[in-house]
Parts: C-alpha cells; sequence; structure tokens
C-alpha cells in the first residue's frame, strides 16, 4: 500500500490502542467484586472469641469476622465504626451513638442492648483476657436503642481506641448464649464476613456476609488464611501462585521479592519496635548512668543495616515518626562507646558489669541478640544470652523477675496510654523492675484524663523526652512491617500495627 | 504359628507398659509452668493460669495422672493441645498420612536403588561395583541428612530452580505439584534408606552366593540371574527384615530434620514442634504414637521373618 | 601383648581406616591448637562484613554477623566433638555395667533390665534425644547427657552379648571354682575380653553421637548462642543459603568427614582383631 495510507493505518491503530488502554487503565480503578483471597499468615488463631483470647496473632483472622465499635485508619487514628459518633458530655461519661441498621451474622440486630452485653462480657474477669482495658468503666447504660451511655470512674481516653481493639469487638449475644464454649470455633459478629469452615493446623475460611450494612461490600466472596508458619515456605508458595498474600517477609527475602514483575513487596512503619526490656531491681541496672552506657554503646544504625537489611528505622521514642504520639523534635541516641565507658566509670563500674539476657530461641531473635552482645562486650558489659521460649521467658523475666534483661520487641497497642503505662509506669507489667520516676507517671495521667487530641500529644512527646533523659528504655530499631502479595490484590493498605486488615481489598482479573 | 504369633503379642505388652510410663514420665521433667505456655506475651492472673492447672490436672500425686492418663489414652483421647486447644488425635490424624508417605517413598527409594546395587555389588566380589556400594553405605551412614537436603535444596531449587524449595501440597489438590514438592524430601530421606539397604544386603548376599547350597545350584547349570533370584534372594532377605526394625526407627528420626527443613506438616515436625513450644500434651500424644508405630512395624517384620524362617518359628 | 601388635599390623594394612586415623588427628590438632592457629576469635563480629565469601582475609568467608567461617569450623570442633566423646562417655559409663551385670547374673535381672533396653531402644533415636533435651533444657550438657541415655542400649547389648558367651568359657568356671568373687571374674576375667569390641562401639559411638548432636543443634535444640558448634552453624546458615551457600557447607562436611572418619576407624579397629567379621561393614 502507499506511503500516506500506511501512516493513516498506524496512527489509527496507535489511537485506538490508546482507547482501549485508557479503558482498561478506568476499569483498572474501580473495584471488581468475586474472587477469594488465599492468604498465607504465620500463626493460626487460638481462638474465635475476642474476649477469651489472648495472641497477638488472632487479629488478622478476627478483624473480618467483628466489627469494632470504633476504627482505625492506617496510622491508627479512630474513625467511626459500630458507633457512628461519641462524645464525653463531661469527663467522666462517654456516650457512643450507634449505627443503625447492622445486623449480625445470625440476623440478631445489633443495638445497644448487644452493646451493653459485650462491654460487660469484656469486663467479665473469669472471661475476659482484656478485663482490664474497661477498668476505668463503671457502668453501661441503654440510654435507647441506639444510645449508650458509660459511666467512668475516672476521665479515661484511652477507652476510645481501645475500642479498635478486642474490647470493641462486638459478638451477638444469642450466639453466645446458644453456643456457649463452642463459640470460640463458630463465631457470630457483625463483620464483613462469616465464618465458612476451620481446617485446624491448616486453614480458615471466612465468607462473604450477603446483608453486611455497607452496600455493595465486601468486594470478596471468600477469604481463606493458611496457615503457614515456616517463612520460606510463605515466600515460595506466594511465587508459586499458591497464595496471593503473605505477610512478615524475611528481610533477607524482601528485595528478591520487590523485583519480581507478577508480585508487590510492601514495607512500612509499624509501633511496634525492637528493644531491651530492663529490670532495674538488679543492679546495676537501677543506676541512670549505667542505662545511659547501655544506650550510647549501642550501634543503631549497622544494627539496622545487617539485621535487618536497612528495612526499618531506628527509634528516638517509643512511637515511630507518623504516628500521632510521636515526638519528631526527639533525636536517637548517639552511637559514642567511649562516652559509654565513660558513663560506666562514672557510675562506679569501670570495668563493666555482668549480666543476663532473655530472648525467644528462633534465629533471628539469636542474631539480633548475639549483635546486641558484642557491641556492648565491646564497653565492658558481659551479657550471658538465655534463649528461652516465649512463655517461659514472659514467666522469669516479667513474673518471676528473675533475670536481667530482655530483648523483645513491643507489638504496640491501639492507645498509647497503654503502652507507655504498661512500660514505663512503676506499676506497669512490663516494668518488672518497678522504676519510677514521678514525672513521667504524673504526664501519663494527665493525658489519658484529657480527651482533646493535641494535649494528649503534647503529653506523650513529653513523656518521651522524658523517658530519653532518665534512660528509661533501650529501644533499637523499629523492624518495618513487610507484607508481599500478587499484582491481583487491590485495595490494600498496611497499617501501623503491623497486622493485615483486608477491609476494601478486591481481585482483578480473577 | 499361631503360637508363635501369640508368644509374640503378649512378649510386646510389658514392653509397652514401660514405654508409655516413659513417655508419660518424660513430660514431668519438663521445668517451667506449662500453665503459661497458653497465655503469652500478654498479661494474665494467677486465677487463670489457677484455672488451667485444675483443668489439666497438675496438681494431683504422680500414679494417678499416670493411670488416668493410660486410661484416656486406651480410649483414644490423648488431650488438646495447650496452644491451639485442638485435640491431639485430631492433630496427629492430619499429619501422621504425611509422614507415612514420606517413609513409604523413601522405603521404596531405598530398595529399589538399594537392591540392584547390592545385587551387582555381591556378584563380584571386590569388584568396581562392590567398592562403589561400600563406598556409598560408609558416606549414607556418616551423611548428617540435614546438610544432605540443605544442599540438594541448594542445587536443585535455588540454582537450578527445578523443584521447589519448601512446602506441601495435598495430592488431593494437586497431584503434580504434590509429586514436586515431595521428590527433594524422599531423596534425602531415601539416601540413608539406601545405605542402610545396601550395606545389609551386601554383606548378607555375598555370604549366601558364596555358600555351597548357590554352588552347588550353578554346577547345576542354572543361569545366573535364576540362582540369584531363586536361591539366594529369600535367605539373604531374612536379615533384611531384621533391619527392618533399625531403619524403621532411623527413618523416622530422620523425618524430624527432613520435616523440618522441607516445611511438611507431618507427625515427626510435630514432634519437634511440640518440643519447642513447650506443648506438652502433644508432645506425649505425638512421641506415643511415634514410639508405637515403630513397635508395631518391628512387630510386624518379627512376624514376617518367622514366617520366612521356619527355623524361627520353632526355634 | 603381641596380639595388640598383629592387631596394630592389621590396621595399618587397610587404607581407609589410615585415612580415618590422619585426618582425626589432624582435626583433634587442630581443635586443641585452635585458641593459637586461629585467625580470629569466633565471637568477633563485623557487622560491615556479614556474608562476605572467601577470601584472602576469611579463607572460609564469613557468617551472617561477620564473624570468621573457618575459626568457627576449629571451635566448633572443639565443641561438637567434645560433647560427642563426652556423651559416648556416658553411654559407655551406664551401658557396660548394664551389660556386665544381666549377662553375667542372668535370670530375672537379666529380663528386667533388657526389658528397660527394650524400651529405651524402642524409641527414635533423634525423638527421645530431642525429648530429654527440651526437657533438660539448652545447653552443652544437657544434650550430652540426652544422647548419652538414647545410645546406652547400643553398649548395654554389645557388652550383654559378649559376656554371655564368655559365661560359659572354661576360664571362668576355673577362676569361680577358685574362689574369685563374682565382681573378681567380671574385673578380671570378662572385662578385660570385652575391651575390644567396646572400643570398636565407642569409636562408631562417637560419630552417631556427633550426627545427632549436630542434628539437635540445627533443629534448635542443642547447644546454645553464640557457643561456635557444628550443628547451630549449619542451622544460622541455612536460612541465608541463597547467600551464602558456604555457610551451610563448610560445616556439613566437616561433619560428614568426621562421622566418616570415625566410622571408618571403627571398622578399622574391628576389622583389626577379628578379620573374619570383616564382611559385617
Amino acid at each position: 500500500m502507499s506511503q500516506p495510507t500506511r501512516a493513516v493505518l498506524a496512527a489509527a491503530c496507535l489511537a485506538i490502542a490508546a482507547v482501549l488502554l485508557s479503558i482498561s487503565a478506568a476499569d483498572a480503578q474501580a473495584p471488581k467484586a468475586g474472587g477469594t483471597l488465599r492468604a498465607a499468615l504465620r500463626a493460626e488463631v487460638s481462638t474465635f472469641d475476642p474476649h477469651r483470647g489472648a495472641s497477638g496473632s488472632d487479629h488478622m483472622y478476627l478483624y473480618p469476622v467483628f466489627d469494632t465499635l470504633v476504627r482505625f485508619d492506617e496510622k491508627l487514628n479512630a474513625r467511626p465504626g459500630l458507633a457512628e459518633s461519641w462524645e464525653t458530655p463531661d469527663p467522666k461519661t462517654l456516650v457512643l451513638k450507634l449505627r443503625r441498621g447492622v445486623k449480625f451474622h445470625d440476623g440478631t440486630p445489633f443495638n445497644a442492648e448487644a452493646v451493653r452485653f459485650n462491654l460487660a462480657r469484656a469486663q467479665d474477669k473469669q472471661i475476659s483476657s482484656m478485663s482490664s482495658e474497661l477498668v476505668s468503666v463503671q457502668d453501661v447504660e441503654v440510654v435507647n436503642e441506639y444510645t449508650v451511655r458509660l459511666r467512668l470512674k475516672a476521665p479515661d481516653a484511652s477507652l476510645i481506641l481501645a475500642f479498635t481493639d478486642r474490647a470493641g469487638m462486638m459478638v451477638s449475644p444469642t450466639a453466645v448464649q446458644k453456643l456457649g464454649d463452642q463459640f470460640g470455633r463458630t463465631p457470630v459478629g457483625a463483620g464483613e464476613y462469616r465464618m465458612a469452615r476451620w481446617q485446624a493446623g491448616s486453614e480458615v475460611r471466612l465468607e462473604r456476609f450477603a446483608d453486611y450494612y455497607e452496600p455493595g461490600r465486601p468486594y470478596l466472596d471468600a477469604i481463606v488464611f493458611k496457615i503457614i508458619p515456616d517463612a520460606d515456605t510463605r515466600v515460595s508458595a506466594l511465587r508459586s501462585g499458591q497464595v496471593d498474600f503473605i505477610m512478615e517477609v524475611p528481610a533477607q527475602d524482601f528485595a528478591g521479592l520487590k523485583g519480581e514483575r507478577n508480585l508487590r513487596a510492601l514495607e512500612g512503619p509499624t509501633l511496634a519496635y525492637w528493644r531491651v526490656f530492663l529490670n532495674t531491681a538488679k543492679a546495676p541496672l537501677e543506676r541512670k548512668p549505667v542505662r545511659e552506657a547501655m544506650n550510647l554503646a549501642l550501634d543503631r544504625q549497622t544494627l539496622l543495616k545487617t539485621i535487618i537489611f536497612g528495612l526499618g528505622e531506628v527509634v528516638a521514642s517509643p512511637f515511630p515518626a507518623g504516628y500521632w504520639a510521636n515526638n519528631p523534635a526527639l533525636k536517637p541516641w548517639p552511637y559514642d562507646p567511649a562516652r559509654a565507658k565513660a558513663k560506666l566509670a562514672e557510675a562506679g563500674l569501670p570495668n563493666g558489669f555482668s549480666m543476663d539476657m532473655v530472648l525467644e530461641p528462633t534465629p533471628e531473635h539469636v542474631r539480633r541478640a548475639e549483635a546486641i552482645q558484642a557491641q556492648w562486650g565491646a564497653v565492658g558489659i558481659k551479657v550471658d544470652l538465655k534463649p528461652m521460649d516465649l512463655a517461659k521467658g514472659v514467666q522469669s523475666f516479667f513474673r518471676g523477675k528473675e533475670l536481667a534483661a530482655a530483648n523483645y520487641r513491643w507489638t504496640g497497642r491501639p492507645d498509647p496510654d497503654q503502652s507507655v503505662r504498661a512500660m514505663f509506669h512503676s506499676t506497669g507489667f512490663y516494668n518488672p523492675g518497678g522504676l519510677k520516676v514521678p514525672r513521667v507517671e504524673e504526664l501519663m495521667d494527665q493525658a489519658r484524663a484529657t480527651y482533646k487530641l493535641e494535649d494528649r500529644r503534647r503529653l506523650y512527646q513529653q513523656v518521651a523526652e522524658v523517658v530519653q533523659q532518665e534512660a528509661m528504655d533501650i529501644g533499637i530499631y523499629v523492624a518495618s512491617s513487610l507484607e508481599a502479595m500478587s499484582v491481583t490484590v487491590q485495595g490494600y493498605q498496611q497499617n501501623f500495627l503491623g497486622k493485615p486488615v483486608f477491609r476494601g481489598v478486591w481481585l482483578q482479573g480473577k | 504359628m499361631g503360637r508363635f504369633l501369640r508368644r509374640r503379642l503378649l512378649a510386646v505388652v510389658p514392653l509397652l507398659l514401660l514405654v508409655t510410663s516413659m513417655v508419660f514420665s518424660l513430660i514431668l521433667l519438663l521445668p517451667g509452668d506449662p500453665a503459661v505456655a497458653l497465655i503469652g506475651m500478654e498479661d494474665a492472673s494467677e486465677e487463670k493460669l489457677a484455672a488451667i492447672r485444675e483443668r489439666m490436672g497438675l496438681n494431683r500425686p504422680l500414679v494417678v495422672q499416670y493411670a488416668s492418663w493410660l486410661a484416656r489414652v486406651a480410649q483414644g483421647n490423648l488431650g488438646v493441645s495447650l496452644r491451639t486447644g485442638q485435640p491431639v488425635t485430631e492433630a496427629i490424624r492430619e499429619r501422621a498420612p504425611i509422614t507415612l508417605g514420606l517413609a513409604l517413598a523413601a522405603t521404596a527409594f531405598g530398595l529399589v536403588v538399594g537392591v540392584p546395587l547390592a545385587i551387582l555389588a555381591a556378584r563380584r566380589r571386590g569388584g568396581v561395583m562392590d567398592a562403589a556400594a561400600s563406598g556409598l553405605a560408609a558416606f549414607g551412614v556418616a551423611v548428617p541428612n540435614f546438610w544432605l537436603g540443605s544442599m540438594l535444596v541448594l542445587v536443585l531449587a535455588l540454582h537450578l530452580r527445578w523443584l521447589p524449595a519448601t512446602g506441601y501440597v495435598s495430592p488431593f489438590d494437586s497431584a503434580g505439584d504434590a509429586l514436586r514438592h515431595l521428590l527433594l524430601p524422599t531423596l534425602t530421606l531415601g539416601a540413608s534408606a539406601v545405605a542402610e539397604v545396601t550395606r545389609q544386603l551386601r554383606s548378607s548376599l555375598g555370604e549366601t552366593l558364596a555358600a555351597d547350597f548357590v554352588k552347588t545350584a550353578r554346577a547345576k547349570g542354572l543361569a545366573e540371574g535364576r540362582v540369584v533370584a531363586k536361591h539366594a534372594l529369600r535367605p539373604a532377605l531374612i536379615p533384611v527384615v531384621t533391619v527392618a526394625g533399625l531403619t524403621v526407627s532411623r527413618l523416622v528420626s530422620n523425618t524430624v530434620v527432613v520435616e523440618s527443613i522441607f516445611a511438611l506438616p507431618g507427625l515427626g515436625r510435630l514432634n519437634l514442634e511440640s518440643v519447642l513450644n513447650r506443648d506438652f500434651p502433644m508432645l506425649q500424644g505425638a512421641v506415643l504414637v511415634t514410639v508405637l508405630a515403630v513397635i508395631v512395624v518391628n512387630l510386624l517384620s518379627d512376624l514376617l521373618y518367622g514366617f520366612i524362617d521356619p527355623r524361627i518359628r520353632y526355634g | 601383648m603381641g596380639e595388640m601388635r598383629l592387631a596394630l599390623r592389621r590396621f595399618a594394612r587397610r587404607r581407609m581406616a589410615l585415612a580415618g586415623t590422619l585426618f582425626l588427628a589432624l582435626l583433634i590438632l587442630g581443635a586443641l591448637a585452635a585458641p593459637l592457629v586461629s585467625p580470629y576469635d569466633p565471637l568477633r563480629q563485623d557487622l560491615a562484613r556479614m556474608l562476605t565469601g572467601p577470601s584472602p582475609a576469611h579463607l572460609l568467608g564469613t557468617d551472617d554477623l561477620g564473624r570468621d567461617v573457618l575459626t568457627r569450623l576449629l571451635y566448633g570442633a572443639r565443641l561438637s566433638l567434645g560433647a560427642a566423646c563426652l556423651a559416648v562417655a556416658i553411654a559407655t559409663v551406664a551401658g557396660v555395667p548394664i551389660g556386665l551385670v544381666a549377662g553375667y547374673l542372668g535370670g530375672r535381672i537379666d529380663d528386667a533390665l533388657m526389658r528397660v533396653i527394650d524400651a529405651l531402644q524402642a524409641f527414635p533415636a533423634l525423638i527421645l534425644a530431642m525429648a530429654i533435651a527440651a526437657a533438660l533444657g539448652p545447653g552443652l550438657f544437657n544434650v550430652m547427657v540426652a544422647v548419652g541415655v538414647v545410645y546406652t542400649p547400643r553398649f548395654a547389648r554389645l557388652v550383654r552379648g559378649q559376656v554371655l558367651a564368655l559365661r560359659e568359657e572354661p576360664f571362668v568356671e576355673s577362676a569361680r571354682a577358685a574362689g574369685a568373687t563374682h565382681a573378681r571374674v567380671l574385673a578380671r576375667h570378662v572385662l578385660p575380653n570385652v575391651v575390644a569390641p567396646i572400643v570398636v562401639q565407642v569409636s562408631i559411638g562417637v560419630a552417631f553421637a556427633l550426627l545427632a548432636e549436630t542434628a539437635l543443634s540445627f533443629l534448635g535444640v542443642g547447644i546454645k548462642p553464640p557457643e561456635p558448634s557444628w550443628g547451630t552453624d549449619v542451622g544460622r546458615g541455612y536460612r541465608f543459603m541463597r547467600l551464602a551457600p558456604w555457610l551451610v557447607f563448610m560445616p556439613g562436611t566437616a561433619i560428614l568427614l568426621t562421622a566418616l572418619a570415625f566410622n571408618l576407624v571403627g571398622d578399622g579397629i574391628r576389622d583389626a582383631f577379628d578379620p573374619r567379621q570383616s564382611r559385617e561393614g
């Protein structure tokens, strides 16, 4: 054919291609309904009963099944959930206005009566594992079908965010009464998905709840959680297409996954940070210069680069950057072994001292602890590593108070008050030596008593300053939450808790 | 045959009693508070711990605990996992077939490779095959199978990418995938099986082939193949069947490592996990079932032995 | 004594056994001299240089915390080999007397003892060792005890079998007739004749114990960090195999060669004392 004809033909082809591309691109934005998401999780759910369960690994399973009174966004700010709004007419009263038209999976309507049932159950010491979170609630009154009034013993701002977690998960009262102990295996909530099948040790299948109050949601037909404890197996399962989503990707595999064309690898900050818990009742840890020395002797940047291949951030405050309670002005401890030695001499220990440290026995934990051990060894602090399984470690260190230090990760809590109280209050469970700094406790109490976010933020920033001044914390780094998924998975967002939430997820091209 | 059977079965009873009491008492050696195993990093009250101790019966005297435990075991109740609350028998039932399949595959591999190898080696004493077979056997016994497994993974899965490195796919989901996932573990496990079979069969076959009755058969003009198959193999199999006991035990030990490396959710790995998790009902159950399986296999091989060799039956 | 010399000569004639002995001699020498010979401290970390391959500075490369692999291999020999030897020692000290008593006294005592031994042997070795090691807790000593207990039946049976055969021998009967006590007979007449098979079993036992200890450490039930042990190093290296395969290959090969050497030496000793049994293998 002639030249001009060819040119026109080519242009026409290009035009058609462009149109097609733009159509498919537009298509790519709109969520599609249908499909089953297969996600590989590290641990199996211990029980589907949100009040009885105590394991931090349960949440991924619970979120789809149980809607909470308050929802959290990716930065862990409070958002309306089953409670549309809330207000505090006076500091000791919290009024929740509930959403209408919500049903539990068994058809029971969700209302104030259900909320009262749930809160009573959550406060019941015989059943509940987290009754301590609701300790300030004196009584729960049903004002009308969709309004609940909580009378508090003392002002408690931590309640709102506590309601984004187990304390706020709503179970169907009729189901609980009917199923009793079996409820943990056949749960009934008001979430987007209902439980279809639980094959112990292998997988859990959740199916779409057709009567969910938000029309058109959820997008997926079903979610299947496959239990794959071994990290390498999770990675190869994703690679081979056996699953669509994996969590807790090992740091050394992350770069490899990022490079694969049909996979997407996400790295995001979390509240969880690695630290050394101290039992300040064990000499010489009660002396501030000793704790300062321990902080100065750690080369956090190198630890970050070598232990988790740089996939994280060095911490300066108990809350990471980007979190509302973070103190952006605070700088991490400098790496200064000479000054560390000087501090030890100042404390009367020029030749250093010995201490033991508990850790989990898995290779990742051992590796990190050995690196810390070597850095402290360089300034004369001789660490005797004591690997023991988590339960025994918790028992020996936090309850038995037998050992000097523990190298664990602080997994984070929905509300900052829960974190700082547990770690830095003299009565905190995670402060076994009972280190008491009155100023910090004052600030904490103030922050809990006010409901204004700005005030709370300011107070927590001050808490972080005092914590650093008094060297109460030996924080190391935040290990980024590493997750990977097939490119067909759309609409997924990481969150600061590091626990995957699949709300709003849809699958493309399935 | 009947009397032999009865005698053998009766002899197993005291063994079972001893074994079960050993399994039971082993767990009591565990230090640490098992009640805490349920809780983890979260806060838990003393009342909850006491309640769990009550539920598990951890406060009663030892003999009573053993007797009631044994009674429950006899009824098929092995308790529930401290970790997940799943009944132990259920967990074992789910995972045992995987280990069984793996063990059978490895044994088959061992026989398929080991028997011809042994025959070839025995036929020419002192020849190249003989030396190679004995070298292989020596290697197979000395090789740490976690190393062998790692090497296989390194070469075949990571470098050449022919096979997947870890994981288990049920044959019901995808036969092809299941096979691919089982190949490396079978090879690893089978290596020691090949070594054992070759070693035992080669020496016993060698003896038999040199024996008079075989010389007679050869003199009678029978073809070499028939000599081996008909006359030498049967008596030579006797020590192999005897070795089956040792082999099974060793094989089961090796499954722990192989299942660990290849992330197969089998019984061997269940033993390991329950040790690491301090999940003592699960550990008791897993160890018990494993040992019982070994005892049963030994018993069967004993009976088979008696069946093959009449001298044993009436001896 | 003439028998010893004869046995020695027979031993020297087997090439494999000699090779094994040579290897072990070098290994033990290296292990003992580790503090003098090693280029670095086994715990010395060089985080900036982690996971590097063999190089002039680090002949066998570095591990995941920048520690020198060669050094850890030498020091690991001390720990792993030491643990294996001591485990066998425990098995010997426990098993030999049991075997002696059972074989010599016979009857009910023999029955009872052998039943317990049978029960112990019914457990697959690694599973029993794992359970005991876990019960006692991590650490070198506990692993040794666990492996020792697992291996005890081997010695008990061996010695018992030997004693049963020897019991009927004329020299034993005459010793009894001369008025010697049981203990004396055992110590003076029986035991010396059992020594050779025990030595063979010890050699083979060390190979077994080494494989068992390293397997336990690999699985995470054995020696605790950061002590260098061949087994734990293989276990740690496994996670980085994609990036640094030498971490698994080096200690693993060391284990393999050492176990092989001990087996060959054991076979050699057996053949040296009783060439008729040479085909057992």
